[in-house]
């Protein structure tokens, strides 16, 4: 039997770092990520396709997306098996309920595991989905298969656990469970999404979303084709579906002694192929520089978008000899840094802009 | 800090060329591009040399290079040695041309450029806690700062000091001038939050409320949309529910319409059989028909021969019957009620005598008691009854103990003896009253009792009189329990002998109450039986009343009843009757009879002709039947009559099939319509091909009712689906909903935020730098103070002697001879150049920070004065060399050399140093005398 997987798909996601007409474009990347692994389900012939939940984001989901979805999968010619999520809870007006799926689509909206024995080949799919936003149970706990299928796989949107400090969960995960809980329930493997770092573990697979939703994903945007044995075991293989080129540069400005040279210096490291660049500026810069980060975005063009951001960008004062003057600006320099109210940040902004202006320069804002 | 040499390694047109300086005061004078300019740049390039910063070199230190690089190629290279005020020694030596290459070496030439690397540079500045950005504007006095100060606006000085406070001159100007780029930069690129304001903050503010309201709108159009969708959906279902029973009504109602046409045309095909007369034959005329239906009514009058035999017959027997009637009776055909009511009499009385006789009681046998009865018998069973009493023992003991007593006591006497006799007499007294003696009992007993009271009045008088007492009492109730038993005794032998004088064998007295009640049974058997009897006999003497009454209403009705019992009479009697009554009945039916048989006599000739007329019409019917083709006997009548019946229901018949078939043709014609039938068939196939196997509805009528009101339904749910989804597109028309509103929320937040941050920034920049600026003029206003105050008197020749610096602004204020104080700027020129100087060093002074001595380096400072405010400043500056201060004027005017010449050369604590104006170079020192200009 072979399967095809994805999960996190979060069609109608917000990007609230971009330009509108970008974070438009990258929901529609999404949409033909999704397009993607859909047509990668046909191609590779397999036998339903599987979506682990976070189809989409219920609080922006717009009736065009229901469309989208309802054509794709009506023309996707195999079983389509949905397992709503924390994002795309199955409520009484969500999409899964208010949508009129083809036959081929199968949504598991039960808050527990329901069996599918729809993929035949001696397999039963147990499926569930969230019903609320938090709050879910562990769908394992105390569950055991039942039925004479030869193998029995599960289908749900939850946290593994052991993964949930590595990705940052909050402190109350969504619907729970551990590898060991899915030996001791009988089934040979379960599919699940939340996570969007692709995992494959031993008793479980993670896909991850199949296109960029931040700036700095590892792994592969990808969808999982899975080959399940008879004895249950899985063999996976990722297929990349992204559609968004996503990439994340860091540049050192330290040489530049104009915004010129930051721009050029930017420019030069561009990769050739991103859609969206995320920027970030670092180095001592030489006080003399006047940068306005919007030089940087600047950059962005009808194909790229550019965003920049400072981590470790600072004005190279040498703030150690100012402070020893016994001038104003060494009294400036010296109360700013014995300023207890200031943050890091603030205290960096106040230390240039008054240098700034003593210095004669009307150039008073930092860029951060 | 002094410098000692400057080394000129490669600087402009100098080559490996020093100049040495003197620790006080050093004038180097030269004309133009004598290299005044040269020796000035070695000094500051060999001393500080440039910053070696991050990126491009700034434009002032690049044009510095460039203006004092050598032409020749050579890099610019140039050194410097100073010594502290501890007399410690350094060499600082810089390649600006290679900002890397510079370094810093002590008196015993180690490297020590680590301890004064400032910007990645060494900066020999670093000895005075000063850079080599502060060090121009602490250090080095131009000519045009002594200009501005002597002849610019009166506001120089103060904004020469405070911008020297502020940046020690290495930015650019005061801090208010800051502050004030600050507020600009705000006005411009912030705003106010003030409504209505179009300033950046307001606006973005606003963006920010906007794009928030617009975030509200699209989720509330989101989750409007979503129960929209919810609703829609619903209505939909509904419709689409609807429409699916409507089109399984609109089936089911074809289905029942094909299966009406099926029947119509089933109707329509048996009409147009019944419309086929080919079958049929033609029908008689109706002349004819009328004719044997004429002929067979006539024939058809039930008159035979036999009915005439018949009537002739009963004539007869009729004459018969009245032939034969009884005559009236004479005697009573109903027996008389006094009769019958007399005869029930008699049976009554003699059913109560039979049953008095059924009544008889059984004799029962007496038992032979004499003439006791029951009662005595019982008496006398009461008296044997029972065990024969005896006199109590103890009343024989008492007695004989009475007696004893007695008998001892002597004298007992009189008295003993009248109460013996008392006790005696009411002992008989008792046994009289016992045998019912009363009056002599009474008499005895009242007299035994006197004895008895005289005895124990008596013994009671003497000692034996309660002895006697006792002893009569005691004989008197022996002797009343001895009578008592006698007294029975008695009683049981008088009963005993009543019951043999009578005969009875026993004196048992339970036989005696046995006997008592045989007797008293047979008494009253014996009273039952003469009651019975005399009943019996009253009855049957009320049956004699009875039969002599019946006899008598008999008689009177004149029956014989001699000799014969009057039931044999009443029998005869109701015979009688009986008879009389029959006879009576004959009587009555003569009339009757009569009139039948004149009714029959009258109708037989009527008959016969009838009989007849009815020949001859079946003669007739047997001639027309055979011209219609029926052949019959005259013989059978009937027989001919019922083929005329059938000949004619024939034509009938033909008659109504020709008229069915033409209804039939009629009705045909109407329901084809003008088609044929062939096309309705082909209609009715193609209508039952189309419905399948449809179940007709069972309605058709209601069907079309529900169906009309299921069509409106239908338009509804529609129109409502429909509605809603006009609804859902208006939203769904919305662009890109709740992610773009709260995309633009976002970015409107960021803009603002930045501008709110940059806000706080400016402001925070803004109070710290006003603050610095307070705390610094605070503490260099006292500085400046004593600076100018010491030197003032003399600068001023006395008139001047107090000063003061205010500390906001520090603008210095001289008190003038009235006691008044005015601006310092105010002064002469001169005096104002001077008390600049003072002030400039004072500041340096306060600026650095490790504790040395500032030298003071000059560049033309006299070049615009005259020659009195030249000397006057050269002895201001001559005064502070010599207070240790080492002071360097770089100079072209003569004047000054002249001053030089004339206060400087032999001293060795200062020097006059002239430039060879070919080379730049320092021309050897000159003496004193020599030194001084030639006029």
């Amino acid at each position: 039997m072979r399967l095809v997987l994805t999960s996190d798909v979060h069609l109608d996601r917000t990007f609230l770092w971009a330009r509108p007409e970008v974070a438009r474009r990258r929901r529609a990347n999404i949409r033909t990520a999704f397009a993607r692994a859909v047509t990668l389900a046909a191609e590779v012939e397999a036998d339903a396709l599987l979506v682990a939940g976070d189809l989409y984001e219920d609080e922006h989901v717009t009736p065009d997306t229901a469309a989208f979805l309802q054509r794709l999968f009506a023309e996707a010619g195999l079983p389509v098996l949905l397992a709503p999520g924390n994002h795309d809870p199955a409520t009484r007006d969500s999409l899964y309920a208010t949508t009129r799926w083809a036959p081929n689509v199968h949504v598991f909206d039960r808050p527990g595991l329901v069996a599918f024995d729809g993929l035949g080949d001696g397999v039963r799919l147990w499926g569930a989905g969230h019903l609320t936003h938090a709050g879910t149970d562990g769908f394992l706990r105390g569950f055991r298969v039942d039925g004479t299928a030869d193998v029995h796989l599960a289908l749900f949107h939850g946290s593994e656990v052991s993964t949930i400090a590595r990705e940052g969960e909050d402190k109350d995960p969504h619907a729970p469970f551990t590898p060991a809980e899915v030996a001791a329930s009988g089934l040979a493997h379960a599919f699940v999404g939340h996570f969007h770092t692709p995992h494959d573990g031993e008793w479980h697979t993670y896909p991850g979303n199949p296109d960029p939703l931040t700036f700095g994903e590892s792994g592969e945007r990808a969808a999982v084709v899975v080959d399940v044995a008879a004895d249950g075991t899985v063999t996976r293989e990722r297929r990349v579906v992204a559609a968004s080129r996503v990439a994340d540069v860091t540049v050192d400005v330290g040489g530049a002694a104009s915004a010129h040279d930051v721009v050029a210096a930017v420019r030069a490291h561009l990769p050739g192929d991103a859609g969206e660049v995320r920027v970030t500026l670092c180095g001592d810069l030489s006080p003399a520089v006047d940068l306005d980060l919007s030089d940087v975005t600047a950059l962005s063009d009808g194909d790229r978008e550019v965003v920049v951001r400072t981590r470790g960008l600072h004005v190279a004062y040498d703030l150690e000899a100012l402070a020893e003057e016994q001038t104003v600006r060494g009294q400036f320099v010296r109360d700013v840094a014995s300023a207890s109210d200031l943050d890091d940040d603030e205290r960096h902004r106040v230390l240039v802009t008054g240098l700034r202006a003593l210095d004669g320069r009307t150039d008073l804002e930092v860029a951060s | 800090v002094r410098f000692t040499r400057i080394e000129a390694i490669s600087v402009g047109r100098l080559a490996d060329a020093h100049l040495d300086l003197a620790p006080g005061m050093t004038v180097v004078h030269g004309p133009n591009e004598a290299g005044k300019s040269t020796w000035h740049a070695a000094l500051l390039a060999g001393w500080v040399g440039l910053r070696r910063g991050l990126g491009r070199m700034r434009g002032e230190d690049e044009a510095f290079r460039d203006r004092h690089t050598p032409w020749d190629g050579r890099p610019l290279v140039a050194a410097v040695e100073v010594e502290t005020d501890d007399g410690v020694r350094y060499r600082f030596r810089h390649n600006l041309t290679d900002l890397h290459d510079h370094r810093a070496t002590d008196g015993a030439g180690s490297d020590v450029t680590d301890r004064f690397v400032h910007e990645q540079v060494v900066d020999g500045a670093r000895l005075l806690g000063l850079t080599r950005e502060t060090v121009r504007a602490t250090m080095v006095v131009g000519q045009a700062d002594i200009l501005r100060v002597a002849a610019g606006p009166s506001e120089e000085l103060t904004a020469a000091l405070q911008a020297a406070a502020a940046t020690a001159g290495a930015g650019s100007g005061t801090v208010a001038e800051a502050i004030a780029r600050i507020d600009a930069h705000r006005s411009q690129h912030v705003g106010s939050l003030r409504a209505g304001s179009s300033r950046p903050l307001r606006v973005a503010t606003d963006e920010v409320d906007a794009a928030r309201a617009a975030l509200a709108e699209a989720r509330r159009a989101h989750e409007a949309r979503a129960h929209l969708r919810v609703q829609r959906d619903a209505a939909a279902s509904r419709a689409e529910a609807l429409a699916d029973d409507l089109a399984d009504l609109r089936r089911g109602i074809a289905a029942a319409e094909a299966e009406r046409a099926r029947t119509r045309l089933e109707a329509l095909e048996r009409l147009a059989r019944e419309a086929d007369t080919s079958g049929l034959a033609t029908p008689a005329p109706d002349a004819q028909r009328e004719r044997v239906r004429a002929a067979r009514h006539a024939a058809a009058t039930p008159v035979d021969d036999g009915h005439v035999a018949e009537r002739e017959a009963e004539v007869d027997r009729l004459r018969r019957e009245l032939a034969g009637l009884p005559e009236a009776p004479t005697h009573e055909t109903v027996e008389a009620p006094e009769v019958r009511a007399a005869a029930e009499d008699l049976v009554t009385a003699r059913l109560r005598a039979d049953a008095v006789v059924e009544e008889a009681p059984e004799p029962v046998d007496a038992p032979e008691v004499g003439d006791l009865d029951a009662a005595a018998l019982e008496e006398l069973a009461r008296v044997l009854d029972g065990t024969p009493p005896e006199v109590p023992a103890a009343l024989r003991e008492e007695l004989a103990a009475a007696e004893a007593v007695l008998a001892d006591r002597a004298g007992g006497g009189l008295l003993t003896a009248l109460g013996v006799a008392g006790v005696l007499l009411l002992v008989i007294g008792v046994v009289l009253a016992a045998a019912g003696a009363v009056p002599a009992a009474v008499a005895a007993a009242v007299a035994g009792v006197a004895g008895l009271g005289v005895a124990v009045a008596g013994r009671g008088a003497g000692p034996g009189a309660d002895a006697v007492a006792r002893l009569a009492d005691a004989r008197a109730q022996l002797e009343l329990a001895e009578a008592s038993v006698r007294r029975v005794l008695t009683q049981r032998a008088a009963a005993e002998e009543r019951l043999a004088a009578a005969g009875v064998p026993t004196v048992d007295p339970t036989g005696l109450r046995v006997l008592a009640r045989r007797v008293r049974a047979a008494a009253e058997q014996e009273q039952a039986r003469r009651s019975h009897e005399d009943r019996r006999r009253e009855r049957t003497a009320a049956v004699a009343r009875a039969e002599d009454r019946l006899r008598g209403v008999l008689e009177s009705r004149g029956c014989d009843t001699d000799g014969r019992s009057v039931d044999e009479v009443l029998a005869d009697y109701r015979a009688a009757c009986e008879r009389a009554a029959g006879a009576a009945a004959g009587s009555a039916r003569r009339g009757d009879l009569e009139a039948r048989l004149h009714a029959a006599e009258r109708e037989l000739p009527t008959l016969r002709d009838a009989a007849a007329r009815h020949e001859q019409a079946l003669a007739t019917l047997a001639e027309v039947a055979a011209e219609v083709g029926i052949t019959a006997s005259l013989d059978d009548p009937d027989a001919l009559d019922a083929a005329v019946a059938a000949w004619l229901d024939g034509q009938r018949v033909l008659d109504e099939a020709h008229a069915a078939a033409e209804t039939a043709r009629q009705r045909l014609a109407d329901g084809l319509a003008g088609r044929t039938l062939d096309e309705v068939r082909a209609d009715v196939a193609a209508a039952t091909a189309a419905v399948g196997d449809v179940a007709p509805v069972p309605d058709l009528h209601a069907a079309l009712e529900d169906l009309r009101a299921l069509e409106h339904d239908v338009r509804e749910a529609e129109g409502r689906a429909a509605e809603l989804q006009g609804q859902v597109a208006a939203f769904d028309a919305d662009g890109d909903g709740v992610a773009g509103a709260e995309e633009r929320v976002a970015a409107a937040v960021t803009r603002r935020d930045r501008l709110e941050r940059l806000d706080r920034t400016l402001e925070t920049t803004r109070e710290l730098l006003a603050r610095a600026e307070q705390r610094v003029h605070q503490d260099v206003a006292p500085v400046l103070e004593r600076a100018v105050a010491t030197r003032l008197p003399q600068l001023t020749g006395g008139r001047h002697g107090d000063v003061r610096v205010v500390p906001a602004t520090l603008e210095v204020q001289v008190r003038t001879e009235g006691g008044r104080y005015r601006r310092a700027q105010d002064l002469s020129h001169g005096t104002a150049e001077q008390v600049y100087l003072l002030l400039r060093v004072a500041l340096a002074e306060h600026l650095v920070t490790t504790g040395e001595t500032a030298p003071l380096v000059l560049d033309d400072p006299t070049v615009h004065a005259d020659a009195t405010r030249t000397r006057a400043l050269l002895d201001l500056l001559r005064s502070l060399a010599e207070d240790g201060r080492q002071v360097l004027v770089f100079s072209q005017e003569t004047a000054v050399r002249d001053w030089a010449a004339e206060h400087l050369v032999g001293d060795p604590r200062h020097a006059l140093v002239d430039l060879d104006a070919a080379t730049g170079s320092a021309v050897p020192a000159l003496p004193a005398a020599a030194a001084a200009s030639p006029d």
